[in-house]
């Protein structure tokens, strides 16, 4: 009764989403809780409904800065004042006057190097805390698809016998990962509330394409006939710019969004593609967090991602208002080859674990040893943290795991797109579910797609908007 | 016109006395004794730390570019050629860099999202994702509207008008007064990026990028000087520099004062003299009325002056040969003067 009225006060919402009541009333009581929910499905108000009900500040752990800002940006959309992000991007006196005025907040994201640092972790310890949250907790697992080193310090705040509960989210999560999760951050007894990956909404299709240009030509062809809001994923910074500029040229509105972009063209890509006068984007996988658009009808790779929760993350930004949504995946011979290059280009090989120990042991500044040993800043993080915990030699057996780990997720992607069963069945099956194919809609595989919602009536092309003179455009945006 | 022609006028500026890494020095707003000086020597102030953000690898491709166009030779210092100085242009860009030294970014944000905030409350919609990020910047708006007793209506109309004065009366071009605009967000209007502006202005992007620079700088300046324009001074705060020299230098300007000599200061705060000299050439080239009568005599800047008109250089070590009986400081303290009084 009570949880309904604070959902209606706070949030505007009637009802609950499938599964959010369940990981609330368990935080409530007390207890640590798993939440897997897929993209979209509502997982922060898993915390945020429940940060109302309690006395007390919720620590927010969280990997991604660019996520957090996200997290608070929404919770001050929604009138929350007493909200703080506190992270390595904030100056020294932003960061002491945060640090100094805890108490007041409600809501406190902290990246986990912050959390650790030992000043900040005694300042959290004499707040009195709600619960904690552990946002994008697979990152935690190493078998997950992004491992943060970082995340596996954490277990140091979690392990005394009193502490506040710990709320722990992810989007994807394996049992593997879900064991990772419980054992990394000493959960206890938790309950875990996993809601089914599979997305009735989403139909899945996979091309088969001979080259690159066929891949372009594929594209063009199909933004020409079919409609939008999209999303292209890309492998590269310079091919989103590259095919955006194709597609612009064929009238049809799409900008390329990278991490090579500055802040405010990101902002301003962002808010055209919500404000539907962008109809596509092209992008690497830096795109997606934090867009809220739940119209989005198309989801087209041209590459192969690198991990089946990668790419079920990423086709899942599709048809979140429920209504139906097309995901493509374009593959040519060379790409899984393409994408293992990648991959592997940011894990160090046994030479450059031990050539780095052996630059440490004389002495030299970790940066300078990375540099020396050519090896990535991710690289040099994960050594750094296992270096602290192990001999080289198992070091090195660490890192190979990791590296079968990886092989692993990319042959699974191999399989994947080289299938001829129901995809969708394939595809939440890496997750460890059983479903059956859709009867209609499923995917390329099952044959009975109806692609007719797709097609781009005349009328819907070409909407010129005028560009106003500068005198009109002031007049429009201020009066 | 673009960073090419920028890049092309610093050169011409320092006439193969400097290497290419000084430049970019110069562009980043490096603040060390050697660039401070060049800036001042000749006179290229107006492009200091205009491009904070410029890579060295961006910089390299623009020098490779160009040595290859044959516009430059480069040979440890950089020389414009004749196609070089044909191609630099007649057009005189208008920066202030060595006022504002990249603030003028922050008065861009500030001002998107003001504009951004009035336009969607006046139209009544209290809930939009800001257009920008940084939390100091939105703290900065929230502050500024915090202390209005206007109704946001009329703070909207007001601004309107200020930015029209402001456009019309402050000798932007008219381009410039289109990306000024185009650059604002509001409710039912999403700004254009750059690359849209490009092929709806048919300039190119990098271009684009550099008049609006160019328009912040011209709009600082312009509110400088008018009083009634509250709402955009007020975002103008604190994007301009206030003090023009190092913290070091600055501790060295106050123990001169206190009557310590060159070689006294240097040994108080341990360091070289050398460095003390730096500061103190920094001092000459900031400081209204830099007593240097104390260094060298009218005459000896008379001479200078004369030699390094009869053999177009600023270059000390051809100076010294001539003057063998001034130090390095002071044939350096002479030049910055000269920079100075013209």
């Amino acid at each position: 009764m009570e949880l309904q009225k604070v959902l209606h006060q706070k949030f505007g919402y009637e009802s609950f989403r499938p599964g959010q009541q369940e990981v609330i009333t368990e935080l409530l009581a007390g207890r640590d809780t798993v939440a897997i929910f897929p993209t979209g499905m509502g997982k922060s108000l898993c915390y945020q409904l429940p940060a109302y009900m309690l006395e007390g500040v919720v620590i927010i752990i969280s990997p991604l800065v660019a996520l957090m800002e996200d997290q608070v940006a929404n919770l001050r959309k929604h009138k929350e004042k007493r909200v703080v992000a506190i992270n390595s991007f904030l100056s020294r006196k932003e960061k002491e006057l945060a640090l100094s005025t805890m108490a007041q907040y409600k809501f406190i994201f902290l990246s986990p190097e912050m959390m650790m640092q030992q000043h900040v972790r005694q300042l959290v310890q004499q707040l009195h805390i709600a619960f904690f949250v552990v946002d994008e907790a697979h990152c935690i697992s190493e078998w997950g698809f992004d491992f943060r080193p970082d995340y596996l310090r954490l277990k140091e705040l979690f392990s005394f016998t009193e502490r506040a509960p710990v709320l722990a989210l992810t989007a994807t999560a394996n049992k593997k990962v879900v064991e990772d999760i419980i054992t990394y951050l000493r959960l206890r007894n938790p309950h875990i509330q996993r809601q089914p990956m599979d997305r009735p909404a989403i139909s899945y299709r996979i091309v088969h394409v001979d080259n690159e240009s066929a891949k372009t030509e594929w594209i063009s062809e199909r933004l020409a006939t079919t409609i939008g809001p999209g999303v292209i994923y890309v492998a590269s910074r310079k091919r989103a710019d590259e095919l955006s500029a194709i597609i612009r040229e064929r009238g049809i509105p799409t900008a390329s969004y990278h991490g090579g972009k500055e802040q405010d063209e990101r902002s301003i890509i962002q808010e055209q593609f919500i404000q539907g006068e962008l109809e596509w984007i092209c992008a690497t996988n830096a795109f997606g967090m934090g867009i809220h658009k739940d119209d989005i009808r198309q989801v087209i790779h041209e590459h192969l991602p690198a991990t089946p929760s990668a790419y079920i993350q990423e086709v899942g930004r599709a048809g979140r208002d429920g209504d139906k949504a097309a995901v493509t995946l374009l593959y040519s011979e060379r790409d899984s080859q393409k994408v293992k290059f990648i991959v592997y280009e940011d894990l160090p090989d046994e030479q450059q674990i031990l050539y780095y120990h052996s630059l440490l042991q004389s002495g030299t500044g970790s940066q300078l040893a990375a540099e020396q040993a050519g090896l990535s800043e991710i690289a040099s993080r994960l050594l750094d943290y296992y270096l602290e915990q192990y001999d080289v030699e198992n070091v090195i057996r660490q890192i190979q795991q990791i590296y079968q780990v990886k092989e692993k997720q990319i042959a699974e992607m191999e399989s994947y797109v080289k299938s001829d069963s129901c995809l969708r069945e394939r595809l939440v099956q890496f997750f460890g579910e059983n479903i059956l194919p859709a009867e209609k809609d499923c995917c390329s595989n099952c044959q009975n797609l109806d692609d007719d919602w797709l097609i781009k009536s005349e009328a819907s092309t070409k909407q010129e908007t005028e560009t106003l003179q500068w005198h009109e455009r002031l007049h429009q945006l201020l009066g | 016109m673009s960073l090419d022609s920028i890049l092309l006028t610093i050169f011409q500026r320092l006439h193969g006395e400097r290497s290419a890494q000084g430049v970019y020095h110069i562009l980043r707003g490096k603040r060390s004794g050697q660039t401070l000086q060049d800036v001042e020597y000749y006179q290229v102030k107006s492009y200091y730390a205009l491009l904070p953000q410029l890579t060295a690898s961006e910089f390299q491709q623009a020098l490779e570019r160009m040595q290859a166009d044959g516009l430059i030779l480069i040979n440890e210092l950089v020389y414009v050629t004749a196609k070089g100085q044909m191609a630099t242009g007649s057009e005189i860009w208008r920066f202030n860099g060595w006022n504002y030294r990249g603030r003028e970014r922050e008065f861009g944000r500030r001002l998107a999202l003001l504009v951004q905030t009035l336009s969607n409350l006046r139209s009544g919609e209290t809930m939009f994702m800001p257009i920008q990020k940084e939390l100091p910047t939105q703290q900065f708006i929230k502050g500024l509207l915090r202390n209005q007793s206007n109704s946001m209506t009329n703070l909207s109309i007001s601004l309107r008008k200020e930015l029209e004065h402001a456009l019309i009366h402050s000798s932007l071009s008219d381009l410039q007064r289109t990306i000024v605009t185009s650059r604002l967000t509001g409710y039912g209007l999403t700004a254009s990026t750059w690359e849209q502006l490009a092929a709806s202005l048919n300039v190119s992007a990098k271009t684009i990028q550099l008049y609006y620079l160019e328009a912040l700088h011209i709009l600082l300046d312009f509110l400088l000087q008018q009083p009634n324009m509250p709402l955009l001074t007020e975002l103008a705060t604190d994007c301009r520099v206030d003090t023009y020299l190092t913290q070091s230098a600055e501790r060295t300007r106050k123990l001169y004062e206190r009557g310590y000599s060159l070689e006294q200061i240097a040994s108080l705060r341990n360091l070289k003299l050398s460095t003390i000299e730096d500061h103190f050439i920094e001092l000459a080239a900031n400081m209204d009325n830099f007593p240097y009568e104390e260094f060298v005599t009218k005459e000896q800047m008379v001479t200078v002056w004369r030699h390094v008109e009869q053999l177009q250089t600023k270059r000390l070590r051809l100076l010294k040969q001539q003057c063998p009986e001034l130090s390095y400081f002071q044939l350096r303290l002479i030049i910055i003067m000269e920079g100075r009084e013209s």
